[in-house]
């Protein structure tokens, strides 16, 4: 919370250096460097898919005008509304919540798969053995985004993050941050 | 002389039953799944404290309220 020196927020929130940010198990000498979430570009499907839902219950009005009462298509907007909007909430909460976490001490990967699985993956900086990014195709190099994946001594568990923005950039950071 | 008394139910009347349940069992899965997500968003906060995470409270709430007045649309409405 202290370390509020050249923050910076970038796509989105899906990149933010010395971020305004608390960690559950934060320690008392550790800063948050650096918070990843999966690139904008990548969520597309979800806001895609509520339009085309969107689009789906306007037809829908259309075909069950003559079955139904007026209350009852009535009904069936306000819930199909409803619906539409969690499943946006839904999604917005998966992404915003699935982050990769930079300290100056270690790497946490936290996932909440499908909101109600909580993941936490974590790796001291003095563990790191390994960094590599992953960046392929025509969209993920037009956006700039990626896999990074960080390997670690011994048996302790190695961090993925997947679809991130300026993967090439966290590498750099956290390499800058393992030769300290 | 069965027949007769279930003649009430003529096909308008079973549809507008079976809506009303239908509506009744929907809305009452969405206040449940409401409830698991404000309850995991109160979690989610705990793990990661960002500013203005009191947003992410007010939303769920209102999830809530909203799935509470669509039982009650339910009943009276449908």
């Amino acid at each position: 919370m202290e370390n509020n020196n050249n923050q910076s927020h970038q796509l989105l929130h899906s990149y933010c250096l010395n971020p305004d940010v608390r960690l559950e198990t934060q320690g008392v000498n550790e800063q948050v460097l650096l918070v990843i979430r999966a690139h904008p570009i990548t969520q597309l499907h979800w806001i895609f898919n509520t339009i085309i839902l969107f689009i789906l219950l306007i037809v829908l009005n259309i075909l069950l005008f003559s079955f139904l009462t007026t209350r009852q298509i009535l009904f069936t907007n306000i819930f199909g509304i409803v619906i539409l909007l969690s499943y946006v909430w839904f999604n917005f909460l998966s992404w915003f919540f699935n982050v990769g976490v930079v300290t100056n001490l270690r790497i946490i990967d936290i996932d909440f798969i499908s909101v109600i699985y909580k993941e936490i993956t974590e790796a001291r900086l003095d563990k790191i053995e390994d960094i590599t990014s992953k960046s392929g195709g025509y969209f993920q190099s037009f956006f700039d985004y990626g896999n990074v994946f960080i390997q670690t001594a011994g048996t302790e568990i190695n961090i993925e993050f997947e679809n991130i923005s300026k993967p090439s950039e966290v590498v750099r950071i956290i390499s800058d941050l393992v030769g300290k | 002389m069965e027949l007769q008394n279930l003649s009430f139910l003529n096909t308008q009347t079973i549809t507008v039953i079976a809506f009303k349940a239908f509506a009744i069992v929907f809305s009452l899965f969405y206040l449940v799944y409401a409830i698991v997500i404000a309850k995991q968003t109160q979690v989610m906060n705990k793990t990661l404290e960002v500013k203005n995470n009191h947003v992410f409270f007010v939303i769920s709430s209102v999830q809530i309220t909203i799935g509470l007045i669509l039982i009650i649309l339910a009943i009276i409405l449908v």
